[in-house]
């Protein structure tokens, strides 16, 4: 099913969720949303607007799933918006100017800000390269810590397959990161 | 099953270094906050504004309040007591202008004056078009738009709500209005303004960051502001300026989390 299909899909009619369950849905998954999507390819400035797209979207279905299911079926929809977003939007990697929100807390020091953004802004290029599938069940066994098994509830798919594909995601990420580690040191860096 | 150990959880390397400087990314509440006045869960908001505590309850974003006031009092869903009260007072307030405002009591939650701006639209409620223009454009809209036209004052239009949100109209610039309600306003304002700018559109970003102080007393998200004029002053080559608003941030704010910045940008 391609993504507009999907998306038109997902505006099917389902009985209305309470907004104690939906305000519930928000709060609970909001950061494994916004996680996912950044990893996913979207940029931090579109990362809060693609997330309000996901709960705007699943809130209108949310009443046609049952209950304990909402992260599988938020990963879906966020899969979803980020192909969308990213196909839309091309694929941005930093914005110019700072979000000023994201230093509010603990404010680490400007060197360590930018060492982690550009960190980030790595980890994001090579992911970029991997293959769809390999980069999901990479970022939700590394990033989100889900084990094998719940990936495989979240993604439909035999506990073999994500193992498998895990084993895969993560031996492809680590020659890319071989590959950047020389390239740095090549071209002088660290 | 054993699932292998994680990359992040080695001591060194590259792979583990990337895998946790993602790991501390975390998205801000502000995101959550205005997702959650999207899908006009109001009340919700007000459980969730821990920075500003007790006192920000009292001032819940605008949008907030008009909304929780058409949705026939629901004062928040989990909401201390002190915060229900409070709230509760404020919907009162917000049905009873919108009732004089003339509109029917689920139609319209608040108009509160005839200045002219800002105007805040918080779109009626979602219809089976409005809910497929929300989830099938290519791109996902900004949760809020400004439009910056000929006219002097901006407009700043809500995004559409989920479940309830009936027409509200309110005016930040009403002299009726406590300043301090307008916080769900400011929010949505600065957003807008930090749109325009990293979307290139400097000028009319830093209109809206210019007229931040004109149009909300309160200003308590000055700081942000100054901080965002610095840095669109900078990229416009606007020194002076940038140099003014820096001095200003470190005078002002010495604490706030920007002052590092302005300081650095003075030299100090």
């Amino acid at each position: 099913m391609n993504a507009e299909a999907l998306a038109v899909d997902e505006l099917e009619s389902s009985p209305p969720a309470s907004p104690e369950r939906v305000a519930g849905l928000v709060r609970e998954h909001y950061a494994f949303v916004w996680r996912l999507l950044r990893r996913l390819g979207i940029g931090e400035a579109d990362a809060d607007d693609a997330a309000q797209g996901v709960f705007l979207t699943a809130s209108a279905r949310l009443g046609g799933v049952e209950s304990g299911r909402e992260r599988a079926f938020l990963y879906g929809v966020a899969l979803n918006i980020a192909a969308r977003t990213r196909r839309s939007l091309g694929r941005r990697r930093e914005e110019p100017i700072d979000s000023a929100g994201e230093r509010e807390a603990q404010e680490p020091n400007a060197e360590q800000l930018m060492e982690q953004r550009q960190a980030r802004a790595l980890l994001d290029q090579l992911l970029d390269d991997m293959a769809e599938d390999l980069r999901v069940v990479f970022v939700l066994f590394e990033l989100e810590e889900l084990s094998t098994r719940q990936i495989a509830e979240l993604c439909e798919i035999p506990v073999g397959t994500a193992a498998s594909r895990l084993r895969r995601a993560r031996e492809d990420f680590e020659q890319r990161v071989a590959r950047a580690e020389a390239r740095r040191r090549f071209s002088g860096g660290e | 099953m054993t699932d292998p150990e994680r990359l992040s959880q080695r001591s060194s390397g590259l792979a583990a270094e990337l895998l946790r400087a993602a790991g501390a990314e975390q998205p801000n509440d502000r995101g959550m906050q205005q997702t959650l006045l999207a899908l006009g869960l109001s009340g919700a908001v007000l459980s969730t504004t821990s920075v500003v505590g007790a006192t920000a309850v009292a001032s819940a974003p605008l949008a907030s309040v008009a909304a929780a006031g058409a949705a026939n009092g629901s004062a928040g869903l989990t909401a201390a007591g002190a915060i229900k009260s409070v709230s509760a007072m404020l919907i009162v307030k917000w049905i009873g202008i919108g009732v004089i405002g003339g509109a029917g009591l689920m139609g319209v939650a608040a108009v509160a004056s005839e200045a002219p701006s800002p105007v805040v639209h918080t779109a009626p409620k979602r219809t089976p078009e409005v809910s497929l223009a929300a989830a099938k454009p290519s791109r996902v809209e900004p949760r809020v738009s400004v439009v910056a036209s000929a006219a002097p004052e901006p407009v700043v239009t809500a995004a559409p709500s989920a479940h309830r949100a009936p027409v509200a109209e309110a005016r930040a610039s009403n002299p009726e209005l406590d300043p301090s309600e307008s916080l769900g306003l400011e929010v949505v304002y600065i957003d807008r303004a930090r749109a325009l700018l990293g979307s290139g559109q400097s000028s009319e970003g830093l209109q809206l960051l210019e007229g931040y102080e004109q149009k909300f007393h309160s200003a308590r998200l000055l700081p942000e502001v100054l901080f965002l004029q610095l840095e669109a002053y900078e990229r416009s080559g606007r020194y002076s300026d940038a140099r003014r608003t820096a001095q200003r941030l470190v005078d002002d704010f010495p604490k706030s989390p920007h002052a590092g910045r302005a300081r650095k940008f003075l030299g100090q």
